[in-house]
């Protein structure tokens, strides 16, 4: 369709984005010619728009059309034709959509911007050395994090957009020939069955990735930081940028990605592997022995060494609650505390520490009510828990259900809940890789980036738990 | 197609089966019989046993895609291969009776003297469930990951019995008659391997791979022979009085009284093995009861099971004292046809099957 009528069509297009008060428009006139422009000025880079689009316009002296936009006038990076139908998508999106009479097409100039912070270090995952980047919100930035660590065509990013409402933008990065088709077909597919009224974070997408989406248990790798995510690429995974989120997914995922942490390839892998250990230790704790310390002092007194159970039993004369509800109740009281802290004012943070561990915790001793081993096994086993403080909530909701099977059925039900554990992690596969490599099943290449770690020079090999390509790393 | 189970997983399974219920009442019994010979009863237990895998390699390798089920319909017919699963059945629910019982009475004594019966029934019904209905290859993995802490934990055990070790057994003091009545006696705590034949299909076993396979159960086979020698070496003529052997060969050691009761290693490893082997028994039984009514799927084995289980433990219809005399008393018998002339004659099927390939 011809455009003869500029004014009608812009006018047509503000009504078709509902008239909304970041609808802006200008009509230019040149000559014979009216120029059109339709944006969002909450969404466009207004500098931008007056130096590269505006003037430019308003002081050329060549014919305008289409191509002399495109080739000579506008002075952006980002310009396409469009048809009439894309328009509305398009301005939501930050662009600048142009009309001129005369013409068929449209023009699409992308010049996108809004608030965003600058890449920061991550306060979950600092490091000692190494990059301390982190993604933001804006997944430009993001991709940008990503395309600069790899100077090489067979870097992809696809684009998907998922959201009735939010028309979400999602970027799939991956290296072509390292990456498995496969996996990638996979994940595209379940991108394109997503039927959502919006996305507002990557976490949104986490259960419609994953296969058992109704395990405790997350299947998908989040990452906070390019570095690492340049690294599991390098593997054979793929990345998935959600624009608003700083955190990028990662897919195949395995369980011993969640002992591994950047810092362990910045390090020698001699400390990386007593650090990992460290860290295997700390789930361990964090989990098994509240529930575990419940089933000695209920049905295995005979087991505790003498000089402990006379302590224990000392410390615990009196108490008026059973020693799983003591456990139970100070658990709580720290789940509460901690609960509480996070949503304070760090100011008021503090007074809440004091008066929660302190007070609480010490008048609870002394008036009897908690013993100080019960406080000591809980306080353990909840700084413990933050070994890896992403997957904190996972650990907490275990420690309570390893505390209440300790305090029921005792060390059977410990070890039997832990063999349950392990036989259900064993039955998750996570786009073709099984959840526990490369312990079981055993894949004995992988194990050079296990709990004992080998230097880098050391891992010849991509990881051979999950589908990926060219398996050589080095020679 | 990948099978379930990989060569390594297949190995490991054998190598945990082989101790089940052999290592806490069995040389008490042995010793009862035939007195510190009971070491050399042992041995020639576990020798068929290794003779068995043997058997079940070579079948493998005739059979690499078939089950074992459809391996004795093809040759015998399917009247026989009904019979025979069905039979299997009993003898893999009289395992889990032995077992549970065994653990049961073990526990009990050693950890839990108030605890309710419930507590046991509970725990290893859920976990047999479990393990049956996520399949096999979930039950590998489970073992393959605990393999090496089991089996560090009872060479463990192993090395802290050497401070109660102070003299060698006296051998050679059973008579001819009590020593093979004892061995006949005893089948019923071997054959365990037959686990391996009924799941043969979902194995991924090739030939090159036996010689790992036979070194896993190997292994198996040199821990339980050390863990007889110092049981008997140990505790002499005392022996037939305890009837926890891998716990009670570390407990009575006063040089390691300030650490407290070192048997809770054993205590603990036990609790491992017993919970796989449990499933292990489990999963044979579901898988004979599918083969058998092959229109019922694996839920319902689950569902027969428990509704057994349940109703025999709750009844005390097999306790401990039972499952022993039933196993002593007719189990042995069955064990003979089981353990010894079922795999041969699948073995001669096989070895005609491999001859014929090898003139080809």
């Amino acid at each position: 369709m011809l455009f003869s009528d500029v004014e009608a069509a812009v006018e047509k297009l503000k009504k078709e984005l509902n008239s909304s008060s970041d609808v802006a428009s200008r009509i230019i006139e040149k000559e014979e010619t009216k120029i059109g422009l339709v944006f969002l000025k909450s969404m466009i880079d207004n500098a931008l728009f007056v130096d590269g689009i505006y003037e430019p316009i308003v002081r050329t002296q060549d014919k305008i059309s289409l191509e002399s936009l495109t080739s000579n006038i506008i002075k952006t990076a980002d310009v396409s034709e469009i048809e009439e139908s894309e328009a509305a998508d398009k301005v939501l999106m930050g662009n600048v959509v142009l009309f001129v009479s005369g013409e068929n097409k449209l023009l699409s100039i992308d010049i996108q911007k809004f608030p965003a912070r600058m890449p920061s270090e991550p306060p979950t995952s600092a490091v000692i050395q190494g990059p301390r980047e982190g993604f933001t919100e804006d997944v430009k930035t993001n991709v940008t994090l990503i395309r600069r660590r790899f100077y090489n065509k067979n870097l992809v990013l696809k684009d998907v957009f998922v959201g009735r409402y939010s028309n979400t933008r999602i970027v799939l990065a991956y290296i072509k020939g390292v990456a498995s088709k496969d996996v990638v077909k996979e994940i595209e597919k379940k991108l394109g069955q997503i039927d959502i009224d919006g996305i507002i974070d990557s976490q949104y997408i986490i259960k419609f990735l994953e296969k058992n989406p109704q395990s405790l248990f997350k299947q998908v790798g989040s990452v906070e930081k390019p570095d690492i995510v340049a690294a599991k690429m390098l593997e054979g995974r793929v990345a998935i940028m959600v624009d608003g989120s700083p955190i990028v997914l990662t897919l195949p995922f395995i369980f011993m990605e969640e002992i591994q942490s950047s810092n362990d390839y910045y390090n020698s892998h001699i400390y990386a592997s007593f650090i990992r250990i460290v860290r295997l230790l700390g789930i361990i704790i964090a989990v098994i022995v509240p529930g575990s310390y419940i089933a000695l002092r209920v049905y295995h007194q005979n087991v505790i060494p003498i000089k402990f159970l006379i302590t224990i039993t000392n410390t615990t004369k009196g108490l008026p609650f059973t020693p799983f509800l003591e456990m139970l109740f100070i658990s709580l009281l720290f789940q509460i505390l901690y609960e509480v802290s996070l949503r304070l004012p760090s100011y008021l943070g503090l007074a809440t520490s004091i008066v929660g561990a302190l007070i609480l915790g010490d008048t609870g001793v002394k008036a009897g009510l908690i013993s100080p081993p019960g406080v000591i096994i809980i306080a353990l086993a909840k700084i413990a828990l933050y070994v890896i403080p992403e997957h904190a909530y996972q650990l907490t909701v275990m420690q309570y259900i390893f505390l209440f099977v300790g305090g029921s059925l005792g060390m059977i039900g410990i070890v039997g809940l832990f063999v349950y554990l392990i036989v259900y992690l064993a039955s998750i596969d996570s786009y073709g890789a099984p959840y526990l490599a490369p312990y079981a099943p055993r894949v004995n290449s992988d194990l050079k980036d296990g709990i004992i770690m080998s230097p880098i020079q050391g891992m010849k090999k991509r990881p051979q738990s999950f589908r990926n390509y060219n398996k050589t790393r080095q020679k | 197609m990948t099978k379930a189970v990989s060569s390594r997983q297949t190995g490991i399974i054998a190598s945990l089966i082989l101790f089940a219920n052999k290592i806490l009442v069995l040389p008490s019994l042995f010793y009862e019989k035939s007195k510190a010979d009971g070491f050399f009863m042992i041995a020639i237990l576990l020798a068929f046993e290794l003779i068995m895998l043997y058997l079940f390699l070579r079948v493998k390798e005739a059979f690499p895609n078939d089950s074992f089920y459809d391996i004795i319909k093809n040759k015998m017919g399917t009247f026989a291969a009904k019979a025979f699963y069905l039979i299997l059945i009993v003898y893999f629910f009289y395992k889990v009776m032995l077992l549970f019982n065994i653990i049961y009475m073990y526990l009990k004594v050693q950890v839990y003297i108030d605890a309710s019966y419930f507590i046991f029934i509970f725990a290893f019904l859920v976990i047999m469930n479990t393990s049956v209905l996520r399949g096999i290859r979930p039950i590998a993995r489970g073992c393959e990951f605990f393999y090496v802490f089991i089996m560090a934990s009872l060479v463990l055990c192993l090395f802290l019995s050497i401070a109660n070790f102070d003299r060698l057994p006296f051998f050679f003091e059973s008579n001819a008659k009590s020593f093979f009545d004892g061995i006949f006696r005893h089948t019923f705590c071997f054959g365990d391997l037959l686990v391996l034949f009924v799941i043969m299909d979902k194995l991924e076993v090739k030939r090159k791979d036996f010689k790992r396979i036979f070194g896993y159960a190997a292994f198996s086979v040199t821990i339980m022979l050390i863990i007889y020698f110092m049981f008997y070496s140990i505790f002499g003529v005392t022996s037939f009085v305890h009837k926890n052997a891998v716990s009670d060969i570390i407990t009575f050691s006063y040089r390691f009284i300030d650490l407290g009761r070192l048997d809770l290693i054993a205590i603990i490893t036990i609790m491992f093995l017993a919970f796989f082997q449990l499933s292990l028994y489990a999963y044979a039984f579901s898988e004979c009861f599918v083969k058998i009514f092959s229109k019922l799927s694996t839920a319902y084995s689950v569902v027969v099971f428990d509704i057994l289980f349940i109703a025999i433990v709750l009844s005390s219809l097999i306790n401990y004292l039972v499952a022993i005399k039933i196993g002593q008393e007719f189990v042995s018998y069955l064990a003979i046809l089981l353990h010894f002339i079922l795999p041969t004659i699948v073995f001669f099927f096989a070895k005609k099957k491999l001859d014929k390939g090898g003139e080809k």
